[in-house]
């Protein structure tokens, strides 16, 4: 038996389950409703480290799913559905931030005392003061570094998945979460300064 | 899923971090609202439902538009087009007989009617004699009524006059 050799075997197996009843019109809803109970705890937190405010990663998290639902005839099979998701999740975030950005161009106020003045405020952050800093310090780098940090530092995801999910080699993600750990503690440092 | 399932070895698992990275590693800041996970399939679905059926009745809307401008209104162009064509046609030679008819002279159309007297319906005449009528009566008020007194006088010698009286 295949089980008894992959220890992915039964996991592999509950995926390709997954993507029969997404496929087949009649069991879609069926099969996306265990798509989310299987998924969406792991896009919300990517999500929500990445915007922080609940209602804005909830919108996040709603349109990836919708999004995800509507491409679900287009996905190959030629990645797993996580990564997928986590590809929609982090193309929708990037863009939600970039909007942000735009947005605030002509704000007079400091990036970095709007993030803590919002998370602050947030009923739904109870963090303190140093996990207030670690927030603040990753939302200074770069989108891209960002994302390569969230899902190495705090998903765990090994280099070969991020690949997958960012399409950038592993060497150049190895670089980009060496360059975003020295920054972070930089900024740790100046603050302390 | 366990979280170890979607992690493979890789090299640098065991790369040391700095402390305070070390420490808040593993704790979540983040809260959600109650029931927040339970209650967001049913969200996404509903939303997915919503747009269908939005999208159902755009539909609609677009079929409508496709029928009326290729299924109605298209061929009603085209049908009103070759009417218009027909008509033209039909409608050419009579007019022709019309421009002609108004080149004839009184007297050649008296003619016609005198050499063609069993082709008229007996009322058209009577149509013909009341038009005459409503015209002389019109023209027999004030000024016009002396002009054709004196016209038929003018045109009675003595002699018919006495005759008559």
């Amino acid at each position: 038996m295949a089980s008894d050799k992959d220890p992915n075997f039964d996991r592999l197996n509950e995926e390709d389950h997954l993507l029969k009843l997404l496929r087949d019109s009649k069991t879609r809803d069926k099969g996306f409703r265990q798509l989310m109970q299987r998924y969406q705890e792991k896009v919300y937190w990517h999500v929500r480290r990445i915007v922080h405010d609940h209602d804005d990663s909830n919108d996040i998290v709603q349109d990836t799913f919708m999004k995800a639902y509507k491409a679900i005839d287009r996905f190959k099979g030629d990645s797993k559905i996580y990564t997928w998701l986590y590809r929609i999740a982090s193309n929708e975030a990037i863009t939600w931030l970039n909007r942000k950005k735009r947005r605030a161009t002509h704000s007079i106020d400091n990036e970095d005392s709007v993030i803590a003045q919002r998370l602050e405020a947030d009923p739904y952050f109870d963090g303190d003061q140093t996990q207030k800093l670690l927030y603040m310090a990753i939302a200074s780098l770069p989108d891209k570094q960002q994302l390569v940090f969230n899902m190495r530092y705090f998903d765990e995801l090994p280099y070969r998945e991020i690949s997958r999910i960012l399409k950038t080699s592993e060497g150049a993600l190895k670089a980009s979460f060496h360059h975003a750990v020295r920054k972070i503690e930089k900024f740790f440092q100046d603050v302390e300064v | 899923m366990k979280e170890t399932d979607m992690h493979e070895s890789h090299p640098d698992r065991g790369a040391k971090l700095p402390d305070f990275l070390e420490t808040y590693k593993q704790e979540n800041p983040f809260v959600v609202p109650h029931n927040y996970f339970s209650e967001l399939p049913d969200k996404v679905l509903d939303r997915i439902k919503e747009e269908k059926h939005a999208s159902r009745f755009q539909r609609l809307i677009d079929i409508y538009r496709r029928w009326a401008l290729r299924g109605i209104l298209r061929p009603a162009l085209a049908v009103a087009s070759v009417l218009l064509i027909i008509s033209v046609f039909l409608l050419w030679p009579n007019s022709k007989e019309q421009i002609a008819m108004s080149q004839l002279t009184q007297d050649e159309v008296t003619d016609y009617v005198i050499n063609n007297i069993d082709e008229f319906e007996e009322e058209f005449f009577y149509i013909e004699e009341a038009n005459d009528l409503d015209l002389l009566s019109e023209s027999l008020e004030g000024d016009g009524l002396e002009e054709l007194l004196d016209d038929l006088l003018d045109d009675i010698d003595e002699e018919t006059i006495q005759n008559i009286l």
